[in-house]
């Protein structure tokens, strides 16, 4: 499906590393605050690495890594469908956003703006500043995916999450020689996404039946809230979300919520300034 | 009106989809040919961070900013959510005890 990996440039390497470490503090919806990475592969023994790995074996192998994860998601992506059906979208619309976005806080902080009526030109930015994210995760795998063919390199893209990107770059960085890195990225990715969906489309169902009085939307805040603070693990970290929760604050005047986009600028500045304060020193 | 705004939500659901696909496939697309500087890789990992705590905070206010008053029942449900998210990091937990708390307030108020 790929060709075996080729020897690349020092700075490739270089991406290889710092991919695996980012693995680490990315921020992901967890089971139960434990464990969210998986257990360390080397002392199993895989067809990859004996040679003749067929892309089906990687494939379960990339479904039987993410179970954990799929159970996990379910209920957030249910959370999603009742959002957004309580911010006034319909059933089959909610389902769409969860199918075509595949990205609950942002789908989560597009629904609330849209629920103030935000225009369209607003709400992209926000969604276009909550999935920064993704830029680097992108960065990150590119080299283990050099070569591989456009079609499959297009349905990677739409799979890659917070929780399929940390297996990923965790096994690939691993085994180098590992073959099949498609099939174990859609082993990862295509489960979620299908457990997302599934989630969404019963949350949608029920949201129709909920009254307003329930304060739906409050799910909201408190899913951020659940997603942000077990993922602070250091002090720059947290700098940064005081940083931009305060400026948010500050910011509240503004229209629109454009108040976002600042306290994103500021947080991201005040976390690289922590970092030099107390991690470089 | 309902046919212009069911419209209007399809145009964001799609165009949403875009931008975040986009995001997705850069680095993919370019096939491994170019990095982003150290520095801007290192801002890109408090992203998160930042925009989390960002939103948070005007869902304080009824998630409205025309309305400066914090709702003190909404208030209170946070800091209970932010409690349990602190010790247990379970979004299923999080939430059911937090809205729990919400809806106490609101029936006693």
């Amino acid at each position: 499906m790929e060709p075996r990996a080729r020897p690349r440039a020092a700075r490739a390497l270089l991406v290889c590393r710092s991919a695996s470490s980012v693995s680490r503090d990315v921020i992901m919806p967890r089971v139960s605050g434990s464990q969210h990475l998986p257990p360390d592969p080397d002392g199993r023994q895989t067809v990859a690495e004996s040679g003749g790995a067929s892309a089906r074996t990687t494939f379960l192998e990339g479904v039987r890594d993410i179970t954990p994860m799929v159970l996990a998601v379910t209920p957030f992506g249910a959370v999603a469908g009742l959002a957004a059906v309580g911010s006034g979208l319909g059933f089959h619309e909610a389902v769409a956003l969860s199918a075509l976005v595949n990205a609950g806080s942002s789908q989560l902080a597009a629904l609330q703006l849209y629920a103030q009526g935000a225009p369209l030109l607003v709400i992209l930015a926000t969604t276009l500043v909550v999935n920064l994210r993704f830029l680097m995760y992108s960065m990150a795998l590119a080299p283990y995916l050099h070569g591989v063919p456009k079609r499959w390199r297009l349905a990677v893209s739409h799979v890659l999450v917070d929780q399929t990107f940390a297996f990923a770059v965790r096994r690939f960085g691993d085994r180098p020689g590992a073959g099949h890195r498609v099939a174990y990225f859609l082993g990862l990715g295509i489960p979620l996404l299908l457990a997302w969906n599934g989630g969404t489309i019963i949350g949608a169902a029920l949201g129709a039946q909920v009254p307003a009085g329930w304060s739906l939307d409050f799910a909201i805040p408190l899913t951020f809230l659940a997603l942000l603070l077990p993922a602070i693990r250091d002090r720059p970290a947290a700098v940064a979300a005081a940083a931009g929760g305060a400026t948010a604050f500050l910011g509240l005047g503004l229209p629109y919520n454009l108040g976002l986009i600042v306290a994103a600028l500021v947080g991201i500045a005040a976390g690289l300034l922590a970092e030099r304060r107390w991690w470089r020193t | 009106m309902v046919a212009n705004m069911s419209q209007y939500a399809w145009l964001l659901i799609v165009s949403m989809g875009l931008v975040t696909f986009a995001l997705r496939l850069s680095f993919l697309m370019l096939n491994g040919r170019l990095v982003f500087p150290p520095l801007v890789q290192r801002a890109l990992r408090y992203v998160p961070y930042a925009v989390l705590a960002a939103l948070v905070v005007p869902a304080l206010f009824g998630g409205r900013e025309v309305d400066f008053a914090v709702q003190p029942t909404r208030l209170i449900a946070a800091l209970v959510g932010a409690a349990i998210a602190w010790r247990s990091g379970s979004v299923l937990l999080t939430l059911t005890l937090g809205m729990v708390t919400l809806w106490l307030g609101k029936f006693l108020v």
